[in-house]
């Protein structure tokens, strides 16, 4: 059976979960920042972006190569290592919710910006909410993917191992596939109310993301406003500086809030833009990653919902031939007794086929019903690890949405606090 | 006399905030000024005060509430007021009297004296309390605007407002008069035939507005002192009867032909001005740089110094003015399109709000369903931060409110104002536009009387000439033939060439003339006395002419210039006139749009910064309640 493979991994990782507490061991703190523009290998046409990465942890394991005054240790990547990272885990680990990374973007490459601040800023962003999902995560931060990736000096070198054993697996993916129009049908009142639940959330943060867009592009015609008003009013402070300095001076001072307006506001909307609005983004992806996981387990209970089937089935056939002639099969007895086949020998040996059939069955539909829950409580428990980190973001990200507001109202109030005193 | 106000202007500039009204004392022309108001105005303007004449003693008046002071004429006016009140009452202001208002259910239009940005603190406290719909004496509905001025209650329509202001800018042509809003555009009635007279905004705006035309005309000494103005504030008065009396229904069809100060006591000289057309304004320019550089004119053309010496302050505020008004109109432009542009803003803030706390009342919601999953439900992490998402979408409530508001007020501390402004910057220029056609008249005047001139040399001179010819004939005659022959001979030829010689100047001379006058004169009045038939005839004809009829056109012609001449004395006296009284009010309009500029700063810095206090306590509020549960 070609779940045998997974089955492994799942007990495995089954055993680690039991084994931990629900929170990781070890905490993380990882900024990614910098996003700088890199010529390519002389090979390779085009450039590349590389983040920096600065990982702060207490898992002293990941300082065993460096130094020990080093606290925060600093690496280089670029997107595609991060894919790389987020494949493997995905390989490995294919009970959890691997956080999801920013989308590829073929549109940027081809209009030929992938290099603008606005998308790199975004991206790194994203990048960072990866990370910081993973680092969040019990397993995936204890993975081994995960350490090489954060410390090692020989990128590299491991990059190409790693890619390698990407490959092996690959043509796993398309058993998923198979059954993808097949529904479960039993499905556990848990999973439908978590269905409904992200499918609630996933229209709420689509309906506040694309409004935060639209503030976004607001914004900027407004600070394009202010801008221009800036402008009129310079011409009319210089024209009246000849003949009422009193206003003129007024003016300036009244002209400098405006410019502080239109300043903040631009730095708000980088916020909204370049933060708030990724991070929402990122969380419809996330409970997309959720909802994949939701039915990978599916598809365990759908094969283990066959099995169950095809189990039946042979039980009734052979209940059939004990019970004597079912009505259904009277006319190929009589061509078999017309035949001259000895009609009890046959029935005996197709009960004893059937039987042994059964036997078999029976055993791999106790192993897939195992499988099939065992996935479902992981997949429990990844759903709760879910939530956690989706409120946890949540929660942190609102509070940055309402720091930024602060700061942009302080800062425009500090501005306009000095321009009503000189008036 | 007249320079020291532009002596003084230096330090007008520099103090703004001080409206020096004493300067009237100044005015130059009290006496010019009675000299040709005395002939006529007995019988017109008995009931009217020479509003030139505020600081002349008020013994010179006839009546008693001739106001001296701007002060003082408050509590005396508000004396007769009182005194009259009790007296015959006008149907209109009885209803007024006993509240005939049906107040609309407009909130706002219960005043705010706050919002209004001008001088409510005048010694003259005048306010609109008021706006409804009231029922005139004919029974038709209209919305009247209630005027609390001096313990009265005056109600007036818009359309009142509308004749009194331009019943104002005829009798003063020389102040600029404070604007009123706008009529309603054609295109709001074809859009909402019904409504679009009582739209609360339009008379909220309108009432505002329209309180600041009241105060603005009681700071102008010359508008406040005006009987029609008097009148206008006095429930004794119906409008309709006001604007059909003197001193409205004998004012002059332009101003032009009228004693600037006092429209309506002209000279007989001042109808028969020539009119310039509006068309040449934008020749002004060039003429007036013609006549500066052209000094040899002959004495008629010598202008009084101070005009000379006055243009360039108004060259100079007349460059200022269109400079404000073209960047005023860019600022208005940006305002409206930050507002619109905010409006949006503010809607998708309202959504936000809704969409965050649909966003908390999802969680919140599924919960008591769970009840069997209890497992799940206790554990459920969103519990915790339902109150932070709720808190989220409160601020963003509040802050769509708190902008709406500000928004709203954008209205009432920047585009109206600021409409006020651009409309006072165009007043200016038809005061200004008043003093250059003025100016052009007095031009056409003196090409007229060049003119004359000219062909009254001429006519003396060949009168002159065949007189000498006559007397030469006669002499030799007298004389022995024989002896002078030769003398008159020689003698002969010379006058004929002169003649000739002065024939091709004059028609030279004529026909130019002529071509400017048509340009210039257009349909003038003073056409008719240049038409006389023989007044274009030339050299030739003219020496055809016989004796009679030359010395009866020599005679027409020099009484035809003595009275262009009376008629240039009277203009230039004008223009003296026209200088100083509206140089003055432009120095009022020029401190009027400074400090108007100023305030509408203050107000909205004042306003932005409540908009932005709230919006940030708002926020700080939330910032702590999500810190608090962590």
């Amino acid at each position: 059976m070609t779940d045998k493979s997974r089955e492994d991994s799942t007990t495995k990782a089954k055993d680690k979960v039991r084994g931990n507490p629900e929170k990781p061991p070890y905490w993380f703190e990882i900024i990614v920042s910098d996003p700088q523009k890199r010529t390519g290998d002389p090979g390779s046409s085009s450039g590349y972006v590389s983040y920096q990465i600065s990982t702060k942890t207490n898992n002293t394991s990941f300082y065993d190569n460096r130094g020990n005054s080093e606290s925060i240790i600093v690496v280089h990547r670029r997107y595609s290592d991060l894919l790389l990272l987020h494949d493997i885990l995905l390989n490995e680990f294919p009970t959890c919710i691997i956080p999801p990374l920013p989308d590829k973007k073929v549109f940027q490459y081809i209009a030929g910006d992938r290099f603008s601040q606005r998308f790199t800023q975004k991206r790194c962003h994203s990048l960072q909410n990866f990370l910081r999902r993973v680092s969040l995560h019990t397993d995936l931060s204890q993975s081994m993917a995960f350490k090489t990736f954060l410390v090692s000096k020989d990128w590299e070198s491991h990059r190409k191992v790693l890619q390698d054993s990407l490959q092996v697996n690959k043509d796993e993916v398309t058993d998923a596939f198979m059954n993808a129009f097949k529904t479960v049908h039993k499905q556990n009142d848990e999973f439908t109310e978590i269905r409904e639940k992200s499918d609630k959330l996933d229209r709420t943060v689509t309906k506040i993301d694309k409004l935060f867009h639209k503030v976004v592009k607001k914004n900027d015609s407004m600070s394009e406003d202010y801008t221009k008003l800036g402008t009129n009013l310079q011409e009319l402070q210089e024209l009246v500086t000849g003949e009422n300095e009193e206003l003129a001076e007024k003016l300036k001072i009244f002209n400098e809030g405006v410019t502080q307006l239109s300043y903040g506001l631009q730095d708000l909307t980088k916020y909204l833009d370049y933060e708030y609005i990724v991070d929402l983004k990122d969380l419809e992806h996330y409970i997309d990653s959720m909802r994949q996981l939701i039915k990978l387990k599916d598809q365990k209970q759908i094969d283990y919902e066959e099995l169950s089937d095809y189990l039946t089935r042979s039980i009734k056939e052979k209940n059939n031939l004990i019970s004597g002639y079912g009505g259904s099969n009277f006319f190929a007895n009589k061509l078999e007794e017309l035949a001259g086949i000895n009609q009890e020998a046959s029935r005996r040996e197709k009960i004893n086929k059937l039987e042994s059939k059964i036997t078999s069955l029976t055993g791999e539909l106790e192993n897939a019903k195992k499988v099939a829950d065992g996935f479902e409580q992981e997949c429990l428990k990844e759903i709760d690890h879910f939530e956690n980190v989706k409120t946890k973001e949540i929660k942190e990200s609102l509070g940055s949405l309402a720091d930024h507001h602060i700061e942009f109202y302080e800062r425009i109030l500090e501005a306009w606090e000095k321009v009503d005193d000189s008036l | 006399m007249d320079r020291n106000i532009f002596d003084g202007l230096q330090e007008q500039h520099s103090s703004a905030s001080e409206m020096d009204l004493s300067e009237e004392d100044n005015n130059p022309f009290v006496g010019t000024h009675h000299l040709y108001a005395s002939g006529i105005g007995t019988g017109i303007g008995g009931a009217r005060p020479t509003n030139t004449n505020t600081n002349s003693p008020p013994s010179s008046s006839s009546f008693p509430t001739s106001p001296v002071h701007s002060s003082s004429a408050g509590s005396s006016r508000a004396s007769t007021a009182s005194s009259t009140s009790s007296h015959a009452v006008v149907e209109a202001e009885a209803e007024a009297e006993t509240e005939p208002f049906v107040s609309l259910s407009m909130s706002t239009t219960t005043t705010t004296p706050k919002n209004i940005p001008h001088n409510v603190n005048g010694p003259e406290h005048i306010q609109i309390i008021d706006a409804g719909d009231f029922k005139d004496p004919w029974g038709k509905h209209a919305i009247g605007y209630v005027i609390l001025y001096e313990n009265n209650k005056i109600i007036r329509r818009y359309s009142e407002f509308h004749s009194l202001r331009q019943s104002l800018a005829r009798l003063l042509p020389t102040i600029i008069i404070p604007p009123i809003p706008s009529k309603h555009s054609l295109l709001k009635y074809i859009w909402n035939p019904i409504n679009a007279t009582n739209d609360s905004k339009v008379i909220t705006t309108r009432k505002k507005m329209l309180n600041s035309f009241l105060c603005n005309c009681l700071n102008i000494e010359e508008i406040n002192d005006d009987i029609v103005f008097q009148k206008f504030l006095n429930p004794e008065f119906n409008w309709k009867d006001v604007l059909s009396s003197s001193p409205i229904i004998i004012l002059p069809l332009n101003n032009l032909l009228a004693p600037p100060l006092s429209p309506t006591k002209p000279s007989p000289l001042h109808s028969i001005l020539p009119i310039p057309s509006n068309s040449s304004l934008k020749n002004y320019n060039l003429i007036w740089q013609q006549h500066i550089t052209m000094k040899s004119h002959n004495e008629v053309s010598n202008l009084p110094i101070e005009v000379i010496q006055n243009e360039p302050q108004f060259t100079h505020i007349e460059n200022l003015f269109q400079n404000y008004k073209r960047i005023i109109a860019l600022l208005l432009k940006n305002i409206r399109s930050n507002k619109s542009h905010f409006h949006s803003l503010s809607t998708y803030f309202a959504e936000l709000g809704a969409y965050y706390n649909a966003f908390s009342l999802e969680n919140d919601t599924a919960m008591p369903n769970g009840d069997d999953k209890h497992r799940r439900n206790l554990n459920n992490p969103m519990l915790e931060i339902i109150g932070h998402i709720e808190k989220i979408g409160h601020s963003f409530d509040i802050i769509y409110i708190s902008s709406e508001i500000l928004i709203e007020k954008y209205n009432s501390m920047l585009e109206d104002p600021i409409n006020e402004l651009s409309q006072f910057l165009n007043e200016s220029f038809k005061v200004l536009n008043f003093k250059k056609l003025k100016f052009l008249q007095y031009k056409i005047l003196e090409k007229l009387i060049i003119e004359k001139e000219t062909k009254l040399t001429n006519l003396t001179e060949i009168e002159n000439q065949l007189q000498k010819i006559n007397d030469n004939l006669a002499n030799s005659a007298m004389l022995a033939d024989d002896n002078n022959m030769t003398g008159t001979r020689g003698n002969e030829p010379n006058a004929v060439k002169k003649d000739t010689r002065s024939l091709s100047k004059s028609s030279t001379n004529s026909s130019s003339s002529g071509h400017q006058n048509e340009i210039r004169i257009g349909t003038s009045k003073l056409n008719y006395k240049t038409s006389t038939p023989t007044m274009n005839l030339n050299k030739l004809e003219i020496k055809q002419l016989t004796e009679q009829e030359r010395s009866k056109q020599i005679k027409q012609l020099t009484q035809d210039l003595t009275k262009l001449k009376d008629c240039l004395s009277i203009c230039v006296s004008d223009m003296l006139e026209i200088n100083t009284s509206s140089y003055k009010s432009l120095m009022y309009a020029y401190n009027h749009i400074h400090l108007t500029i100023a305030k509408i700063l203050k107000f909205f810095t004042t306003n932005f910064k409540a908009w932005i206090r709230e919006c940030l306590e708002n926020w700080k509020l939330a910032k702590s309640q999500i810190d608090q549960s962590l």
